[in-house]
């Protein structure tokens, strides 16, 4: 009998500790074999700590294993200029990429989901290192750099229309009579609305007509200039990037337009009125373009260099017309 | 036939209420719009009103990080981003009120980010109100009348199947059973510990407040009374160690004799702290992994150091926070464990049931069962089983809630439990069932001032409001010429038990349904480290039957209300005596539907 127990003793001795040792070197061994091999990036709140990781480090053409999760609220992932959506990153549910970069450089990636008022700090930057760079053209500097611009200075319009609804289409009936150098698209990135009116309404040809169809005609000028693909991208740019602040109209009432400061600085601009005359139609595209790629200006507005591509941020540019110059609902194409 | 009358009466008011339509005006089908903002964890407007064929268009917009909004019963989804808002479209089909739930996680507090659709207005509260005072009727119109029901329902010995006997007599089954239930808790903890801080993803909040938790009071505590405790792991490590033997028997080289619970503690007041203790950070602990984890292993080291010093199942008797109120309802189970005979267990001077022998231990409970005549402190450990000598003791299946008959042996302490749950079921309702975010916020910030304010209204809510009202009612369905004001408060507040019981299941019912989807996923990436064992792990969040939840709650309810009358009937005939129980038992009962149906 004792013999008997002694043995049944002995078996759920030995269960007890087969499950628990089991479970734990299971967990723990599953668990370590898997952290061995990849790099895990933690997604937080930027108030909570942003990402886990701001600087990874690979060498050029290695891959880089990556385990990708969130920790609180939806974010994303992207590399930034790869001109890619991001991969979103739900709440306790990782995802596994591997990357790999063929030439050396800093790459940077960054956040592509609102998940606070600080979502836009939530960056890093990937060091790729090793290897030898392909040569290649050095990049030109942006527009606002060759023209010299400084896109910190205010830029108000030097002539204002009475109207504050523009018909391109009014403006296409003048095409004939505007000389050729207008329609060109490096004029249009080069000149502010304003400007361009006053050099048609010094045109001898365009004498007869009155000011509003001047205005007209420029917002003729401008729709001819921007190509229909530009809007439509910078319209999906515009709502995932910037309406947070600038509001999905433009007028600069987004729901983390009066958020505090994140550099707890008292005096901090407003986001403008993109469909406010004074402040649209003083302003060139370069400028708006060099204030998306460069941002700071002492508001809340981030740096978007590293992230869009040369041709996102003209998308974008271009979309902010569609505030003030051409905001006609009937003229849109 | 005039005795069925007023049964047919019954019945057939029930069955109107139950296929009547509300009682509205009807209105010709509009077009309505509503801007909701949503953010971190509440929408405004939180409640939108249309009627029934109204085209109805939700703009949501996000203002902190991306939210989403799903209509319960209508299985409608749409998600916004900040700055990017999203509008859903559709036709008020159905009548009713129906919960608007966030639909991506957001924090914390996501699942209990909640708002209301009410179509027409509520279609389960006012049924239910109507069926509760129809059970009110019930009760009363049918008092005095003689159902006939033999005096002393038959019981039926599961013992008497010997291949039941002897799988509780033998000690594996249990074992196997407890340690699957340590490894599930042990897995919780790690996974609590060191899994992903995101609770809907984390095996350690899914599967003990939500898959356990559903388990115990839907299953375990009103079917099986104290089922759970005989399997519970918590306090298996201290048990173990006292016992030198993790499945004995005895061999004879019992451990020293243990110190004695102080006799002042021999009560459950402890335990109504303890409960209340953590009513008050619920909301913290129920959301996060870590500190739920945390509070698993508190609890399984508390089991072990209290083994130590104190004898038997002190920490299951006296200090385990939920096995309080599995004691008190247990009471209500259509399960017992009882001796056959007295007269045996009275000539036997051995008392191996208590004192233990080589078959097994005695009463780990420290409950002699020949005195039990209530299942409240009875384990179910069926150690008892093992040690009595005479084959004495019977495994009953009987009606429901026959101990709550039972007038002897009624103390204050088990009494102000039903108190304790039925006001935290109460401020559960509108915590985690409501459309309150600041409520959830306050409740969520433990030693902040609007805490303070949540802390406050839940003690006084449980600890005095409730009773106190109920104390009024009972001394004014008082006949005593000197009135016992106590004892009377005692012996009434009893007849709660089944309506707290019921309050619970009805309570749980609005969470459970709701989250079930979050199980496939935990249960295939019980940490989220991306793991995918069951291939569940990507298995989208879907609340599952919704429209069943306001006319389950409102059954589970009623039930409870007729069922708390009925006892209250039991103890004092009479009408005078009876009403103001049943106003009490009514406002408790529209209160909470209200709150879970309206």
């Amino acid at each position: 009998m004792a013999a008997h127990r002694l043995k049944a003793e002995k078996r759920a001795r030995w269960l007890l500790g087969i499950s628990l040792l089991g479970i734990i070197l299971a967990v723990g061994g599953a668990r370590w074999l898997e952290l061995r091999r990849r790099v895990t990036l933690h997604a937080r709140m930027p108030e909570q700590g942003g990402w886990s990781q701001e600087t990874l480090e690979v060498q050029t053409g290695q891959p880089l294993e990556l385990t990708l999760v969130s920790d609180d609220v939806l974010h994303g992932f992207a590399i930034g200029q790869s001109g890619e959506t991001g991969i979103d990153l739900y709440p306790g549910q990782p995802v596994h990429i591997s990357l790999r970069f063929d030439q050396p450089g800093t790459y940077t990636f960054y956040c592509t989901r609102w998940c606070g008022p600080n979502h836009w700090r939530m960056r890093g930057v990937i060091v790729v290192q090793g290897g030898s760079a392909v040569p290649s053209e050095p990049p030109l500097p942006p527009l606002f750099v060759r023209l010299g611009l400084d896109i910190d200075a205010p830029h108000p319009a030097p002539v204002l229309p009475e109207k504050t609804a523009f018909s391109p289409r009014r403006g296409a009936q003048m095409a004939e009579a505007i000389p050729a150098e207008y329609r060109r698209r490096a004029y249009y990135e080069r000149h502010s609305p304003a400007e361009a009116w006053q050099a048609l309404r010094a045109e001898p040809a365009l004498a007869a007509r009155d000011d509003a169809a001047l205005w007209d005609a420029v917002a003729y000028l401008w729709q001819q200039a921007i190509p229909p693909q530009a809007l439509t991208d910078g319209a999906e740019l515009y709502a995932r990037n910037c309406a947070a602040c600038h509001g999905t109209q433009g007028q600069g009432d987004g729901p983390f337009a009066a958020a505090p400061s994140p550099h707890g600085l008292a005096d901090i601009a407003a986001p403008p009125d993109f469909s406010d005359p004074a402040f649209a139609l003083g302003a060139s595209p370069a400028l708006w373009q060099g204030k998306i790629l460069r941002g700071g200006m002492g508001t809340g507005m981030p740096s978007w260099g590293a992230i869009f591509t040369p041709e996102q941020t003209w998308a974008l540019t271009d979309y902010l017309w569609t505030f003030s110059l051409l905001s006609a609902p009937a003229d849109q194409p | 036939m005039r005795r069925r009358l007023p049964v047919l009466l019954l019945i057939l008011g029930a069955l109107g209420l139950l296929t009547a339509p509300a009682l509205r005006p009807g209105t010709a089908p509009k077009e309505r719009t509503f801007y909701v903002r949503a953010s971190s964890f509440a929408f405004a407007p939180a409640e939108l009103r249309v009627n029934p064929g109204d085209r109805v268009t939700i703009v949501l917009s996000a203002e902190d990080v991306v939210h989403g909004l799903y209509v319960d019963g209508y299985d409608l989804e749409v998600r916004a981003e900040p700055g990017q808002e999203a509008v859903l479209s559709f036709t008020a089909d159905r009548s009713g009120t129906f919960r608007l739930r966030c639909s991506v996680t957001c924090g914390a507090l996501h699942p209990f980010m909640l708002g209301k659709l009410h179509v027409g207005g509520s279609l389960w509260w006012p049924r239910g109100l109507g069926l509760s005072l129809l059970g009110v009727a019930a009760v009363w119109g049918l008092e005095g009348r003689r159902l006939r029901l033999p005096r002393r329902p038959p019981k039926t010995d599961l013992l008497r199947w010997p291949a039941l006997r002897r799988a509780l007599v033998s000690r594996w089954p249990q074992f196997i059973l407890r340690m699957a239930a340590l490894t599930g808790f042990l897995l919780a903890i790690l996974a609590g510990l060191t899994g992903t801080p995101v609770g809907n993803r984390n095996l350690a909040i899914v599967a003990v407040w939500i898959a356990w938790w559903a388990l115990l009071i839907l299953v375990a505590v009103p079917f099986l009374g104290r089922g759970w405790c005989s399997v519970c792991p918590i306090p298996l490590p201290g048990e173990w160690l006292q016992n030198r033997a993790l499945l004995g028997p005895p061999d004879g080289r019992q451990s020293a004799s243990r110190r004695r619970w102080p006799k002042k503690l021999r009560n459950i007041w402890l335990q109504n702290a303890a409960f209340t203790a953590l009513a008050l950070f619920s909301t913290v602990i129920l959301t996060s992994p870590r500190i739920t984890g945390a509070v698993l292993a508190a609890l399984l080291l508390l089991g072990v150091i209290v083994a130590r010093v104190y004898e038997r199942r002190t920490f299951c008797r006296y200090l385990c926070p939920v096995g309080g109120f599995i004691g008190l309802y247990a009471q209500a189970a259509p399960l017992e464990l009882r001796i056959r005979d007295t007269a045996i267990c009275a000539a036997h001077t051995e008392k191996t049931c208590y004192a233990g022998n080589a078959a097994g231990y005695g009463c780990p409970w420290g409950v002699f069962p020949a005195g039990m005549v209530r299942n409240n402190v009875c384990g179910l450990c069926f150690e008892c089983l093992r040690t009595c000598e005479y084959d004495n003791l019977a495994l009953n299946l009987r009606p429901f809630g026959e101990d709550l008959t039972r007038k002897r042996g009624r103390k204050l302490d088990e009494a102000y439990k039903n108190f304790i749950m039925l006001g935290s079921a109460l401020a559960y309702a509108a915590l985690f069932a409501g459309p309150w975010g600041r409520l959830k916020m306050a409740a969520y910030r433990p030693f902040t001032l609007p805490w303070t304010g949540y802390a406050l209204g839940l003690l006084l809510l449980t600890w005095v409001l409730l009773p106190g009202l109920f104390a009024l009612a009972s001394r004014t369905a008082s006949a005593r010429p000197r009135p016992k004001p106590r004892a009377d408060f005692t012996r009434a507040a009893y007849a709660l038990t089944p309506l707290g019981l019921t309050a619970w299941v009805a309570f749980s019912l609005s969470f459970v349904f709701a989250s079930l989807s979050y199980l496939g996923p935990a249960l295939s990436d019980p940490f989220g480290w991306g793991w995918n064992l069951f291939g569940g792990a990507a298995l989208p969040w879907r609340p599952w039957r919704m429209t069943w939840v306001p006319p389950l709650q409102v059954f589970t309810l009623v039930i409870g209300v007729v069922w708390s009358l009925q006892l209250f009937r039991q103890q004092a005939a009479g009408w005078r005596r009876l009403w103001p129980f049943a106003a009490w038992v009514l406002s408790y009962s529209g209160g909470l539907l209200w709150l879970l149906t309206a």
